[in-house]
């Protein structure tokens, strides 16, 4: 034996639990090649056994002739790469003995494939079969049990990533778990961009990068309701609207008194020592959140943390954030949600996503760059020049709290990546106006999420001596050209500059870089999908994914009626963004936008919001349509009416009517959680521009009709003038409201029929 | 508006001039059209690699008194008749304030907001290179306007000066001004409008100082005439509004806190110590001067007996209807008419010219002393022209801007 031979041996040696299939493995590599017949083997190593007098050691010369032939006919390189193989099925073998029980060992399960990912990846692999049948066991125990995520995921997330999922997961021991819908979205958008196997497109392994981040599995919370005698929260969802109000007033206070086993809070200590003095976001993780069809967006908490001060201060911290998030499961607007969807009698259940804030400090703030919504499918086209499939993003300065939700009168930008710098805005003085001002940031001294204006954050950063690096996000007004300037002034002035993004937006690496991702990870999921980012220094991180909702679309064009009577018709549009026909409307819901303007007090337009939310549930069986000013679900009632999505679930379409007092379009609620609640919910959005050449309203029809409110809503007959209730077939001769809506052209009409 | 057409009313408004100062029939003629009409097709290779063309206008309508001036317009609902009209009314307008300048208008049928930042500069350097014949200083000088800024106006230059190979800054006006743009453009517009009111106050012998004022429309004019308002004429500001809504105290508003807050806000919507105000409630505010400082026919038939101002100074264009118009008069409401109050900007923008032609540039202060003394000018001969006639102060403006062009045409010996 010369010294390779003999290194080569000692490798298999050290391999004792592995040296039968390190055996099989080489047989059946020798047969393939020819060069092993196993019957004339078997009798050739009885006859040396014999003539040796060890006859009943026949299967010991049967091996060494075996491993003698393929030292000789396999280069040494793939002698290893073959001992590794071997390796690799054995324990993909006790893996698999591993998951074959009802309820999987994690830890058993998370040494075997931490043993298995030691294993170099090398030039040979346990079969196909083998690996999508462990795939998908691991998936559906550890990662979510959806079938449609199962469907993707098996072909892009393997058990070398899965090994890393449960090394940084918490759960526990007694029970399973799965990491939740927003943490699975994470894990596969991170795999599908950088494939740990494959070869990976240069660009992307050079731009993104993944945010640190630890799983609470969904068993944390189910022993944390068993150990505090909590169990009725399950049963919550069926109490009827009085009795779950009650229970919850106390069951804040409940949590907060309860407590988490020491091992748990072990566990937890330990995730706070890995991430010292790092803010972290707490995200919600539930089964059912981000699964395809239902997003569940904005219902569940995500709670950022500090994670700063003494050790003991971060852990209360720490605990009290997960609590709020466990508490959100039974929050009013989440069960409301789930009964909308017929979820209701789904076991939900809540993990953690935890996750390191990606920014930078600036003295006592905290926040990244850039934050991003990036939707797939554009589903704002606004010009014939965007082109659908190449995907929006909606982007803001600071902590993305501000991209998802719909923040009132302050202006995201709105980035069509067909035309990236294109926007509705010409002149400097529309910029301006339609750009973000407020930005959402985290104070690390008063341990909260505090939203500043623009120039004071960036004036009071620099005022104290900290540097920012403006470029690319901020734009300054001079001598009527917005553009970045050469040198950046050392005061910004109210007035005089603008967050555009304009620099960046310029700069094709990154738009391409934008499509690409959301084009990939589309194609992966064959559906469109919604994806949030961080963009800070240079680098991608993807902090969500999910399937993208989008509006009702008839596949096939819809042809709009023509020739028909004017007097028939209640409305056209002229911006459409989905293809519809919503047949057999019986009411409208029509909130009149000058007596809504003309109310001073701002109770006065709750009031209003209120009023919709009960006309909403009195109407919850019949079919109807809410109409009225400006930008409803936002925050600023002066832009539209403050509505929650509860108060509007039942309508069949929601017409916001928005004049171009300035000749400017106001921003739609396109990509907001609210828009995606519509969405989800069936409901078609419409913006509706009486203003706009070619357009028709029918305001006498509105004017005159006979309002129904003192019927719905008898104590609150002095809101008739601002809110109308009218019943088409009373007004129409027995006639209902059909509105047909055609994407391509884009047009649109309403009319009695 | 369905059906409107803006060259028809300003023919109709000649019409009513001419008929007072019973212009000849050939005169009457003569400025009742264009003297020029340009138009182009100009083909633009976009972003991405298709080629567009564009329709694209120049009208040079009277140039008895000067070269043309007049703004380019960027807009999807272009039309000639609307480049005719706009251009006659800068005929009329920069004879109201007596600067040496015939009336131009020019435009381009196209959606800025679907072209991107290259997509317009390509565009601008194409409309120089179809039109660079009839631009120069002496010949017609065009000016930002609708959808157009001084960064296209930066393009423009540039692209003329390549082509006449040599520097030419007041072939344009509106420029940025590290490349011949003049001081004081920011607060032409309402500057001229506070000197105009001013006077109003003189011959109204109303003090202004310590009076009351309101804003309607709350943009780049309106914020400065609440600055300027204070700050010149020692006005009080009371109340004052933008699209979203309006605010009202009548004890006062700091103008300078409620600029500020706009420009945090973007809305004077939500201002403290101030209750809200409807946009319509606030004109018929008691107030000493009411400056309707955004949209078109916000004084209307409906409202205009409902007016307590006693001077009314239209800082935007065309705030009052005809109707509106005739109520007022018989109200004994001071109405300073648009293309008087807001001449300001245009009056500026040729002394950019002025300046460029000198290649000396003046600062802040004489920019503001050449203004007041234009404005208080071309105020009093209105004044003297509506008192003298006992006609609307708009009908005078504009019987001394008609005579003003139809003398220059005279002389010309054109007529």
């Amino acid at each position: 034996m010369n010294v390779k031979d003999h290194i080569l041996y000692q490798k298999i040696i050290a391999q004792n639990h592995a040296h039968g299939m390190i055996l099989q493995v080489f047989e059946r590599v020798l047969r393939e090649n020819g060069c092993w017949d196993k019957v004339e083997e078997r009798e050739r190593a009885g006859r040396l056994a014999a003539e040796n007098g060890e006859k009943e050691e026949s299967d010991k010369y049967y091996n060494a002739q075996l491993f003698s032939i393929f030292l000789e006919k396999i280069d040494y390189q793939d002698v290893i790469e073959y001992i590794n193989l071997a390796r690799k099925e054995q324990l993909a073998r006790r893996i698999l003995e591993c998951l074959n029980v009802i309820v999987a060992d994690t830890e058993s399960t998370r040494k075997l494939l931490d043993e298995f990912c030691e294993i170099p990846i090398g030039r040979f692999h346990v079969s196909p079969t083998v690996t999508l049948g462990i795939r998908v066991d691991l998936i559906s125990r550890f990662i979510s049990d959806h079938q449609a995520y199962i469907r993707v995921a098996k072909n892009h997330v393997n058990m070398r990533d899965v090994a890393l999922v449960l090394s940084r997961s918490v759960g526990s021991i007694s029970q399973p778990g799965l990491v939740g819908g927003k943490t699975a979205g994470v894990i596969l958008a991170n795999r599908v961009l950088r494939p740990t196997l494959e070869p990976v497109d240069p660009e992307l392994a050079e731009s993104i990068e993944e945010t640190e981040s630890y799983f609470l599995k969904s068993s944390i919370a189910s022993e944390f309701l068993n150990n505090n005698n909590l169990q009725d929260c399950h049963t919550l969802k069926y109490l009827d609207g009085k009795s779950m109000q009650a229970v919850r007033e106390t069951l804040r206070e409940r949590f907060l008194e309860s407590k988490f086993t020491d091992e748990i809070k072990d566990k937890f200590k330990q995730i706070l020592e890995k991430t010292e003095n790092s803010p972290l976001i707490l995200r919600s993780s539930s089964y059912l959140e981000d699964s395809a069809g239902h997003s569940f967006c904005g219902k569940y908490d995500s709670i950022f943390i500090p994670n700063q001060g003494s050790f003991q201060d971060r852990f209360d911290e720490f605990v009290m954030g997960l609590k709020e998030v466990y508490l959100s499961l039974y929050s009013a607007q989440a069960i409301e949600y789930r009964r909308d969807n017929n979820l209701l009698d789904y076991n939900e259940r809540m993990a953690i996503l935890i996750q390191k804030v990606v920014g930078s400090q600036y003295g006592k703030y905290f926040f990244p760059a850039v934050s991003m919504v990036g939707f797939s499918k554009n589903i704002y086209c606004w010009s014939k020049r965007i082109k659908k499939e190449d995907g929006m993003l909606r982007m803001v300065f600071g902590l993305g709290t501000r991209a998802v939700e719909r923040v009132g009168d302050d202006y995201p930008r709105m980035v069509s990546l067909s035309a990236p710098t294109l926007r509705p805005e010409s002149t400097v003085g529309e910029q301006i106006k339609y750009s973000q001002r407020y930005v959402d940031v985290l104070n690390l001294e008063t341990r909260q999420i505090e939203t500043h204006h623009f120039v004071d954050l960036v004036n009071t950063i620099t005022a104290e001596g900290h540097k920012i690096d403006l470029r690319g996000i901020i734009s300054i007004a001079e001598d009527g050209v917005l553009k970045a300037p050469l040198l950046f002034p050392d005061k910004l002035e109210l007035g005089k500059c603008a967050i555009t993004l304009d620099e960046m937006l310029k700069n094709r690496k990154f738009t391409q870089l934008m499509k690409t991702v959301l084009k990939k990870v589309e194609d992966a999921c064959e559906a469109p999908v919604d994806m949030e980012f961080v963009y800070h220094g240079g680098k991608l991180y993807i902090v969500q994914c999910r399937h993208l909702s989008q509006p009702i679309d008839i596949a096939e064009g819809v042809v709009i009626p023509s020739g028909m009577p004017e007097e028939n018709i209640i409305f056209t549009a002229k911006r459409g963004f989905t293809n519809a026909i919503v047949k057999d409307i019986q009411t409208i819901v029509y909130v009149d936008e000058n007596a809504y303007e003309a109310l001073a007090a701002s109770e006065e337009k709750n009031e209003v919001s209120r009023i919709v939310g009960r006309i909403n549930a009195e109407l919850k069986k019949h079919s109807f349509i809410l109409m009225g000013p400006g930008r409803w679900g936002s925050s600023n009632m002066d832009l539209g009416v403050p509505v929650k999505y509860n108060d509007i679930n039942k309508t069949r379409m929601l017409i916001e009517i928005a004049r171009e007092k300035d000749g400017v379009t106001p921003e739609v609620s396109y990509g907001t959680h609210f828009f995606q609640d519509l969405v989800e919910a069936g409901i078609i959005p419409l913006p509706l521009y009486p203003d706009e050449d070619g357009v028709t309203f029918n305001s006498q029809f509105f004017a005159k009709a006979k309002n129904y409110l003192p019927d719905l809503v008898p104590d609150r007959k002095a809101y008739t003038s601002v809110v109308k209730v009218i019943r088409v077939p009373e007004e129409c001769a027995g006639r209902r409201l059909f509105v047909y809506l055609d994407e391509e052209t884009p047009n649109g009409i309403g009319f009695v029929q | 508006m369905k059906g409107y057409n803006p060259f028809a009313v300003s023919q109709q408004q000649l019409d009513e001039a001419a008929g007072i100062l019973g212009l000849d029939s050939a005169m009457h003629e003569l400025l009742r059209w264009p003297q020029k009409e340009f138009s182009a097709r100009l083909p633009v290779k976009m972003d991405d690699g298709s080629t567009q063309i564009f329709q694209a206008f120049r009208v040079e309508y009277n140039m008895a008194r000067g070269p043309a001036k007049g703004g380019l317009r960027w807009h999807v609902q272009e039309t000639i008749d609307t480049i005719r009209a706009l251009s006659a009314w800068m005929t009329w307008k920069c004879a109201i304030v007596d600067i040496p300048l015939g009336g131009g208008k020019g435009g381009i049928i196209c959606n800025p907001k679907e072209l991107s930042e290259g997509e317009k500069e390509r565009l601008a350097r194409a409309y120089i290179r179809a039109f660079a014949d009839i631009f120069g200083n002496t010949k017609d000088v065009p000016a930002p306007d609708v959808y157009t800024t001084p960064q296209i106006m930066a393009w423009m230059m540039d692209e003329y000066e390549t082509i006449v190979r040599h520097h030419h800054p007041g072939m344009i006006t509106g420029k940025p001004i590290p490349i011949g743009g003049s001081q004081g453009r920011d607060d032409a517009t309402a500057r001229g409008g506070m000197i105009v009111t001013r006077k109003a106050g003189e011959v109204l012998n109303i003090k202004l100082a310590g009076q009351t004022m309101a804003v309607q429309g709350f943009g780049n004019a309106g914020q400065f005439a609440a600055l300027l308002g204070s700050s010149l004429l020692g006005l009080e500001l009371v109340a004052a509004s933008d699209s979203r809504g309006g605010v009202y105290n009548p004890k006062g508003i700091d103008a300078k806190t409620l600029v500020e807050y706009k420009l945090r806000e973007g809305t004077v919507v939500g201002f403290p110590d101030a209750e809200s105000i409807s946009n319509q409630k606030i004109l018929e505010l008691d107030v000493t001067v009411l400056f309707p400082s955004a949209l078109e026919n916000v004084i209307t038939k409906d409202n205009a007996s409902n007016i307590k101002a006693k001077i009314i100074c239209e800082l935007a264009n065309g705030p009052t209807t005809p109707e509106a118009d005739e109520i007022l008069w018989k109200k004994n409401v001071f109405v300073i008419p648009d293309f008087l109050a807001n001449a300001g900007g245009v009056t500026v923008s040729y002394f950019e010219q002025v300046q460029n032609t000198y290649n000396f540039y003046w600062t802040l202060e004489e920019v503001h002393k050449c203004l007041e003394e234009k404005m208080t000018r071309a105020f009093d001969s209105v004044y003297e022209m509506h008192k003298k006639r006992n006609v609307k102060m708009r009908t005078a403006a504009y019987m001394i801007s008609v005579v003003r062009v139809a003398e220059a045409c005279r002389l010309r010996g054109w007529v």
